[in-house]
């Protein structure tokens, strides 16, 4: 695979790419791979359906002419509270990159950290928080859920400043939260 | 949310009492309990693997940290009430049930914080112990102090590591403090740390800082039954489940940079 082959168009997805994510492929076996690979397969498309007229909820895909999806990812909105009341905030719920290009370098996009190429991963996170800016009716706060054991995530967002972290329910994940430059 | 550990190792009670000096730990005890002013502690025989005995483990109610700094100060009988009062939370129901959780036998073993607040995620007992013990002790430290109750904020640990000064930056009002640890500290502390800072008064114009890990508990207790899902079940959003936003990352500058406006087409 040529690297300046590499141009993908981002494109929100809805339910006529349901069949295409049916065999999307992300997990290398590891169990939280597994989750989120289920995921996409299964509930993304339909969650879609009938959450974003509640949430605002967004799928939005990578793709490459002649190859199809190779990463996509998700967000909506979520109710956060703090001293002056609730307020709605950003849910960033999935990424995920298709298997044989985790970890390929964009050589046309230009650098989004100093000294670090850009990742097929950090380039649709850089199109999630594009699309998530667009909405003017969140207040500029993120949260995620990763898994405790996800050390390559976990640094993802410490790059990207969901720097943030706090307990959930389950001792398996971490929340990540961080506050967007206006 | 984070809370004040209830719990105090050996060194931490010793160090409340000679505060910047170097003190054997036992024989620091031993001088309090001489005095009145240290509990009876629980103690609890460690088993590792295979059934072998790996020794004796003792833990104390935090109130003895707080009964040492009061005999430093000169306060003798604040000092053994103070301990007596231990005593009392010690034995309760709470204390019997967190106590073996926070004197984990896991090698490398986990602080009793980390212990407890790791038990606290998969179960409501737990949590609730926490809670009730911690608020006892709070209302025991302020019925006996009074004026004298040393000023307890939190934060959280933002920056630091190998050759870099670690920072804390204080909930609720946003502002960075250094953190200055020692040697087993700083190989324990990274970002993200959750840090209970102990503000008190120590003389004129004189202020005594110390700091502790805190507890961190989660901060969705209904949740604590249900955690066999996976990370994407989560229902609709309401304003009843509405997470909060530490105040720290409300007034403090942005974390994300502000994205690169990208194309996306609709279809």
């Amino acid at each position: 695979m040529a690297e300046d082959a590499l141009t993908p168009e981002a494109r929100a997805l809805g339910e006529a790419d349901a069949a295409e994510l049916r065999g999307f492929t992300c997990s290398t076996g590891l169990w939280y791979e597994d989750e989120v690979q289920q995921f996409v397969r299964r509930q993304l498309i339909d969650r879609h359906g009938h959450r974003s007229p509640h949430s605002g909820h967004r799928v939005v895909g990578l793709e490459l002419v002649g190859v199809g999806i190779i990463a996509v990812g998700s967000h909506e909105s979520d109710y956060a509270r703090h001293v002056g009341g609730t307020v709605l905030i950003t849910h960033l719920e999935v990424v995920a990159v298709r298997i044989e290009y985790q970890g390929v370098v964009l050589p046309t996009v230009d650098p989004l950290e100093a000294g670090r190429p850009v990742t097929l991963g950090r380039y649709l996170m850089e199109v999630l928080l594009s699309d998530i800016a667009g909405h003017l009716d969140r207040q500029p706060f993120l949260k995620t859920i990763v898994a405790r054991e996800n050390a390559k995530s976990l640094a993802l967002c410490d790059r990207i400043g969901l720097t943030r972290s706090s307990g959930v329910g389950d001792a398996r994940y971490e929340q990540r939260m961080g506050r967007m430059a206006s | 949310m984070k809370i004040e550990t209830p719990f105090a190792e050996a060194a931490q009670i010793a160090a409340a009492w000679k505060p910047g000096r170097e003190v054997v730990p036992s024989a620091a005890l031993r001088a309090l309990r001489n005095k009145g002013a240290l509990s009876e502690g629980i103690d609890q025989i460690i088993r590792l693997g295979g059934g072998v005995l790996g020794g004796r483990a003792h833990l104390y109610s935090s109130l003895n940290r707080d009964a040492a700094r009061a005999l430093r100060s000169g306060q003798g009988d604040v000092a053994r009430r103070l301990a007596r009062e231990a005593s009392t939370l010690e034995g309760s129901a709470p204390a019997r049930l967190l106590a073996p959780l926070a004197l984990g036998v896991r090698v490398p073993a986990p602080s009793a914080s980390q212990a407890l607040a790791e038990a606290a995620r998969s179960d409501r007992r737990v949590f609730d112990a926490i809670k009730l013990l911690t608020k006892r002790t709070s209302k025991v430290r302020r019925e006996v102090l009074g004026d004298d109750e040393p000023q307890i904020l939190f934060g959280t640990v933002v920056q630091g590591g190998p050759g870099i000064p670690f920072m804390i930056e204080v909930d609720l009002t946003g502002e960075r403090l250094p953190l200055v640890t020692d040697r087993i500290w700083s190989e324990t502390v990274r970002p993200g740390f959750p840090v209970c800072v102990r503000v008190e008064r120590s003389g004129i114009c004189q202020l005594l800082i110390s700091y502790e890990e805190a507890l961190e508990l989660p901060t969705a207790p209904a949740t604590l039954a249900n955690h066999s899902g996976s990370a994407f079940d989560r229902p609709l959003p309401t304003r009843d489940s509405a997470v909060e936003i530490p105040a720290s990352l409300l007034w403090a500058a942005a974390t994300v940079s502000r994205p690169r406006p990208i194309a996306i087409s609709e279809d």
